[in-house]
């Protein structure tokens, strides 16, 4: 995905609100202010608004701007941790980024790896 | 540390020890302490679905980490850094049991990616440091060997610790001016 925000996504909401509520683009673009019918039509094929276009639509849309931020593919695919689990790391003072980038993705693999019993298991256990 | 922390911690090594049915002066290995405790012991590439450059980054000297816990949700979980030699391997995992030994709580720090990281004020970290070497390498083992002639390097192949280790304990035991009689080796 070449941005980080979910175009795709969010021209689907703004055609879908539009069209939900019988608003011609003209009328629409009237409604959310300062966004031009052409600026609302380009968003709509999926093209990329600027910050302030973006942030305009967001609140006609009554969403965080956060909605439609796209996540890394490779975050989808990792579990994201529950609340309750701590995490302590033996390491270095300062890490480099490729180092905490792999650790993120180690430690979720590995907790739901632990969860399902596929890891390897050196402990002796009673 | 607090105090009677040091003498606790000796008397830890020595009831754990009782619990895995050692005796007080052998070696625990920290698999074995780990496994009792209910946690599991892996490696990057113990890890099955964990992509392979990512594994092998986090499995050399690099990369700067050593060992990681993780606990909640029904898992607890120690990983380690296999790149580490053995010895520093047995005090990395022997340092982050200890901490769950200790009940310490510290405080959760972001990494990166929503993720958050327990961190230890240096007291808890001085207790965990001094409780870790008094498992590996407890007083009552450490005198007893001394007492029947080793010297440090065959301490240190039979403990798995680091000859580094080995003296620390010798000296800050007090042992150095309890045996009188000992083999060549000894600072």
């Amino acid at each position: 995905m070449p941005h980080e925000i979910d175009t795709a996504k969010l021209a689907a909401a703004v055609l879908d609100h539009r069209t939900k509520r019988h608003l011609g683009v003209r009328a629409a673009a009237g409604e959310i202010g300062d966004v031009s019918a052409s600026t609302l039509s380009r968003v709509e094929k999926g093209n990329l608004p600027d910050l302030d276009t973006y942030l305009r639509l967001c609140r006609w849309l009554d969403v965080s701007p956060s909605y439609f931020t796209a996540r890394p593919a490779s975050e989808e695919r990792e579990p994201r941790l529950p609340d309750d689990v701590i995490v302590q790391l033996r390491a270095d003072r300062t890490l480099s980024e490729r180092t905490r980038d792999a650790l993120v993705t180690m430690i979720r693999t590995a907790y739901a790896a632990a969860q399902s019993g596929e890891i390897e298991d050196e402990a002796l256990h009673d | 540390m607090k105090r009677g922390f040091k003498a606790q911690a000796e008397e830890q090594a020595a009831k754990l020890r009782k619990k895995v049915k050692l005796k007080t002066t052998a070696p625990l290995p920290a698999r074995r302490l780990a496994g009792h405790l209910g946690f599991i012991v892996s490696r990057p590439d113990g890890i099955g679905a964990l992509p392979e450059h990512i594994g092998a980054w986090m499995s050399c000297n690099a990369c700067g980490w050593s060992a990681c816990v993780i606990r909640g949700g029904g898992v607890a979980l120690v990983l380690y850094n296999p790149a580490q030699s053995a010895a520093r391997q047995e005090s990395s995992l022997m340092h982050e049991l200890a901490h769950v030994l200790c009940g310490h709580e510290g405080t959760d720090i972001d990494l990166s990616g929503g993720l958050s990281l327990r961190k230890y004020s240096p007291e808890q970290e001085d207790e965990a440091a001094w409780l870790g070497g008094c498992l590996q390498l407890p007083r009552a083992a450490l005198r007893h060997y001394l007492a029947r002639g080793y010297t440090p390097e065959r301490v240190a192949n039979r403990f798995t610790a680091s000859l580094d280790m080995v003296h620390y304990r010798y000296n800050i035991t007090g042992l150095r001016y309890e045996i009188r009689r000992r083999a060549p080796g000894w600072n």
